[in-house]
């Protein structure tokens, strides 16, 4: 797996979102987006998952250029996300929301083949009791678990998480933990962003800190814990909260 | 007593035939997010295509001859749905919203002078399903309608398997319940888009070949059905399936029901349609979002 | 932004609903306005009065090398566009004719047909127009009464003489306008023929469906009246929108206590959608009650719209039935047929009579003077295809005592009578005059 970002640009009317923002990653790598509120980390994950059109710069995933392509043509190519909010389908069964994402991606499988995968995943995400009942009537740590649930369905080779971590009850946080060391081992790659600084650091090989809409540090956790810029760009914010 | 049960067959056939139509509009409505200002037309044309298919080929029996022009129709939608709803999905369209009202007022429009300009203002009629009359004791019913009813009630119980057991109507359900996120699952929501607008047209030029031997074809006929179609889906609640299948079961009941009691036999047939406004109003006043609208549109 | 489309849709479609309501709800090609334009009426004429002493009658055309003739007629719903089409026909081949035979005072004859729409304002507009800025000689035409009333205050207003072909209200002559010609029946005689064929049958029990336009309205209590008179009381009369899809509720609420005779007088659609119910339901025709259909039964279209159903229908018609032709009716027919494809109906026959009879009348006259048009229609004897042409109450001999309104400048003898269907896909021509006896090739009444 192999992700270029080059000198990315968003706009939103007068507002710079993103501002030429430059990043690589490969193999399977875990990494952590964090940076102060409004520094851009969602518009980031949105604009390379083909939710926004750029308005400048590139993105190349496996070498093939994704920065004009549909959300749904991104997941095709292998890249996954899921949402701050869960956004898991509320009228329909946990088993009926794992189904839609499996057979939009390789409908050649068949049904047969695809439930019993999503039986397996439900497994493992220790919800298989759940299986019948409606989304809307999950918690929303449950919620974020059937989210990734369907992502599973899909085997994309990067994911982008969004806050997976906000709102959930600590026991699902370790099954959400659990999900993702298990697929790092996989050689599944990891883009997660928190605002959970104990979770990222311990899950993240490297962070990536974004603030204004610019990288200001990219590195291992521990540099990035000292750098200057890092911490006026926190401080700035919390002196501003005061 | 037997008066009623007429009453009330002839409301439950109609009104079957109703939420046929209706649940075309919510279809188009929950995926597109578009009020289908042409609805009517569709209806229209299912009844043509039936007479002009049946006449061109009169060794057929009308009843198989349904599905074919639902299918014309639907393909007519979808031509529309790809040259001119597609650009305002795609973000090509500046301002959205009117466009959409104003673009299938457009073609409403045009298909009802292309119409009599084509056929010509006289009604035309395509041969019976059933001749006669079903005499069922304690009710009556006219074997045509009796017939268009059962139909309905088919279309709809398969339009609710499509929707709740294939993939299909799953990644419709998704579109509708959040377009988005159904994106981020795989969904191309524009192939979803055109699914559902043909699948409308379709269900609405069904009704209206249903109805065809009943009330005739004129380019016009579609008028009052589309109206019709309108309430129902406010009533049942915009987007909802079952809103639609219980409005128009309700609205069919109601204006039977009402022109069989109302005391002035005059003002009752000129009042049907204004009971089932009566009942839409009341409902609205007490459940602003329908029977069963939701809080997220 | 969601909630802010959902209400603003919900707006959308309250205006939709109401204001296509208002104005779609009668999408079918009918006489739909005609009760409220009554009352309109009676201003119009208060109006009128004080402008026709300010307005002088403009000059009518005759410089140059034509004559223009005026007529109107429903050509677009919801006027009864069957109708007004084959009159159109009707009307441009009367003019083709005379110009063939040399045209009228040594000029060529234009014809300018416009479409009243079956609006008693477009109406007035269109004849307006025609007089004002077209200069029409004389006026002819016209399907619907409540049009043809309008009309008629127009012509009068700027004094052109006009031979009314179709329009049935009493009114239309009854105003005693000079410029006021009419050939068709008047709704009281019409009637008659109907009312009295009913008697003569022996129906008792009577069920009328018609139209909530100025001609249902006009008819229903002429026909009431005119059966009490004759001795048949029980006679009820449900008005309806000549538009509605589905008369099914009100039929059920009848069927509970059938009537013998249940009349569907509807022009257009509604004619057969009612009886294509009504037999559906198995109400009528039957042993039990008999169908009375309107005038649109006569058209072929009538068989493709209500098939078995059509066996046994009787209907009043106004023209000549074929059993009665005479050679001009025959060779009217025949170049009818020749040149537009189809058989013409009796509104065809009308209008084709109304234009001669006009243009007869300018020949007669000599001059476009309209004082001088209107004596020599005053005076016509003239054969066209409906029969011999004359008018019986005239400024020579004004309406007296006992004697309806209506009579003035009426043909006294318009081709009215009752026919039965007796087979499936019957033409008018094959089907049994039943009424006036005296005219009948059939039996009184063929039962199912």
């Amino acid at each position: 797996m192999e992700l270029e970002v080059e000198h990315l640009t968003k706009r939103f009317g007068g507002i710079v979102a993103l501002n030429g923002v430059s990043l690589r990653l490969s193999g399977n790598e875990r990494v952590g987006l964090i940076g102060p509120n409004g520094s851009g980390k969602s518009t980031l994950v949105n604009t390379i998952a083909g939710i926004y059109e750029p308005d400048g710069g590139k993105i190349h995933l496996n070498g093939q250029d994704i920065g004009h392509l549909k959300p749904n043509q991104v997941l095709g190519r292998g890249l996954g996300r899921t949402f701050q909010v869960p956004r898991a389908f509320r009228r329909m069964t946990v088993m009926e929301n794992l189904m839609v994402p499996a057979l939009a991606i390789r409908p050649e499988r068949g049904r047969q083949a695809w439930e019993s995968r999503a039986r397996e995943v439900l497994d493992f995400l220790t919800m298989d009791h759940l299986r019948n009942d409606y989304a809307r009537s999950l918690s929303g740590g449950q919620q974020k678990l059937v989210e990734l649930g369907q992502l599973l369905m899909t085997d994309p080779d990067l994911l982008l998480l969004d806050e997976p971590f906000a709102g959930v009850h600590p026991q699902l946080m370790e099954t959400i933990f659990d999900f993702i060391t298990t697929l790092h081992q996989q050689g599944k790659a990891f883009i997660i962003i928190s605002h959970d600084m104990t979770s990222i650091f311990t899950l993240s090989e490297r962070l990536l800190v974004l603030n204004s809409g610019e990288i200001i540090a990219d590195g291992p956790p521990e540099a990035v814990k000292s750098d200057e810029a890092v911490i006026q760009a926190y401080l700035g914010e919390e002196a501003e909260d005061a | 007593m037997s008066y009623f049960w007429s009453l009330g067959a002839t409301g439950v056939t109609m009104g079957v035939l109703y939420a046929l139509m209706a649940l075309g509009l919510t279809l188009i409505f929950s995926i597109l997010r578009v009020i289908n200002f042409a609805h009517g037309e569709f209806y229209m044309l299912g009844g043509y295509a039936s007479y002009f298919i049946l006449n061109a080929f009169t060794g057929l029996h009308p009843l198989l001859v349904i599905p074919l022009a639902g299918l014309a129709t639907a393909l007519l939608g979808l031509v529309f749905e790809l040259a001119f709803l597609r650009p305002m999905h795609q973000g090509r369209i500046e301002r959205p919203d009117e466009y959409a009202v104003l673009i299938t007022f457009g073609l409403s429009f045009f298909l009802l002078n292309l119409a009599l300009a084509l056929f010509g203002p006289y009604p035309h009629r395509p041969p019976s399903f059933f001749e006669g009359t079903i005499d069922l004791g304690i009710v009556r019913l006219s074997a045509d309608r009796l017939t268009a009813s059962v139909m309905a009630l088919i279309l709809l119980g398969l339009l609710l398997l499509l929707i709740n057991r294939t993939w299909l109507g799953k990644a419709l359900r998704a579109v509708s319940q959040d377009k988005q996120a159904a994106a981020v699952v795989g969904i191309n929501s524009l192939v979803m888009n055109s699914a559902a607008f043909a699948m409308g047209a379709g269900l609405a030029a069904m009704a209206g070949a249903l109805l065809a031997p009943s009330f005739f074809v004129t380019p016009d006929v579609g008028a009052v059905p589309s109206i019709r179609s309108y309430v129902i889906i406010v009533l049942g609640g915009m987007g909802s399936i079952q809103g639609s299948i219980l409005g128009g079961l309700l609205i069919g009941l109601v204006e039977s029901l009402g022109v069989g009691y109302f005391p002035d036999p005059s003002r009752a047939l000129n009042y049907k349609t204004a009971f089932g406004l009566v009942i839409f109003a009341l409902v609205l006043l007490f459940r602003p979002r329908g029977l069963f609208g939701r809080k997220e549109a | 932004m969601q909630r802010k489309s959902v209400s603003t849709l919900v707006v959308i479609l309250t205006i939709v609903v109401l204001v296509t309501s208002a104005c779609g709800s009668t999408p079918e090609p009918q006489v739909v306005v005609e009760t409220v334009m009554v009352e309109k009426q009676v201003t119009t004429v208060v109006e009128v009065e004080k402008e026709v002493l300010v307005t002088a009658a403009p000059e009518p055309q005759v410089e140059g090398d034509t004559i223009l003739i005026g007529a109107v007629g429903p050509l677009s719903a919801p006027g009864a566009y069957q109708a007004g089409t084959e009159m159109r026909q009707a009307t441009e081949m009367a003019v083709d004719e005379v110009n063939e035979a040399g045209g009228l005072l040594g000029k060529q004859v234009e014809l300018l047909f416009a479409d009243s729409e079956g609006l008693p304002e477009r109406g007035t507009a269109v004849t307006e127009r025609l007089i004002v800025q077209n200069g029409v000689v004389g006026v002819t035409g016209e399907y619907h009464s409540g049009v043809g009333i309008a009309e008629g205050e127009v012509v009068h207003k700027y004094h052109v003489p006009t031979v009314f072909a179709e329009p049935w209200a009493d009114e239309v002559t009854a105003s005693g306008y000079p410029e006021v010609f009419r050939i068709a029946p008047s709704i009281e005689y019409y009637s008659s023929i109907a009312t009295n064929y009913i008697a003569a049958a022996g129906w008792k029990k009577i069920i009328f469906i018609t139209e909530d336009t100025d001609y249902g309205r006009l008819n229903g209590p002429v026909w009431q009246q005119q059966l009490a008179d004759l001795g048949v009381t029980d006679v009820e009369v449900i008005y309806a929108d000549p538009a509605t899809e589905d008369f099914t509720p009100i039929l059920q609420r009848i069927q509970q206590d059938p009537p013998e005779l249940l009349a569907g007088i509807i022009t257009g659609i509604g004619n057969a959608r009612l009886l294509r119910q009504a037999c559906d339901l198995g109400l009528a025709p039957t042993a039990e009650t008999a169908y009375y259909g309107s005038v649109d039964t006569q058209y072929p279209e009538f068989w493709e719209n209500v098939g078995d159903c059509g066996q046994y229908v009787f209907f009043t018609y106004v023209g000549l039935p074929e059993a009665l032709w005479n050679a001009q009716t025959e060779a009217f027919i025949t170049s009818f047929e020749e040149r537009y494809g189809h058989q013409p109906g009796g509104s065809a026959m009308a209008a084709y009579d109304a234009a001669h009879l006009l243009m007869e009348g300018i020949k007669q006259a000599g001059s476009a003077d309209p004082d001088a048009i209107i004596d020599a229609l005053e005076n016509i004897k003239y054969t066209g295809a409906m029969g011999d042409y004359w008018f019986e109450y005239t400024s020579k001999k004004p309406i007296s005592e006992g004697v309806p309104a209506w009579m003035w400048h009426q043909w006294p003898t318009p081709n009215t009578y009752i026919l039965q269907y007796t087979e499936v896909d019957q033409s008018t021509g094959d089907a049994n005059v039943v009424f006036p006896t005296e005219r009948a090739t059939g039996p009184l009444y063929t039962s199912p």
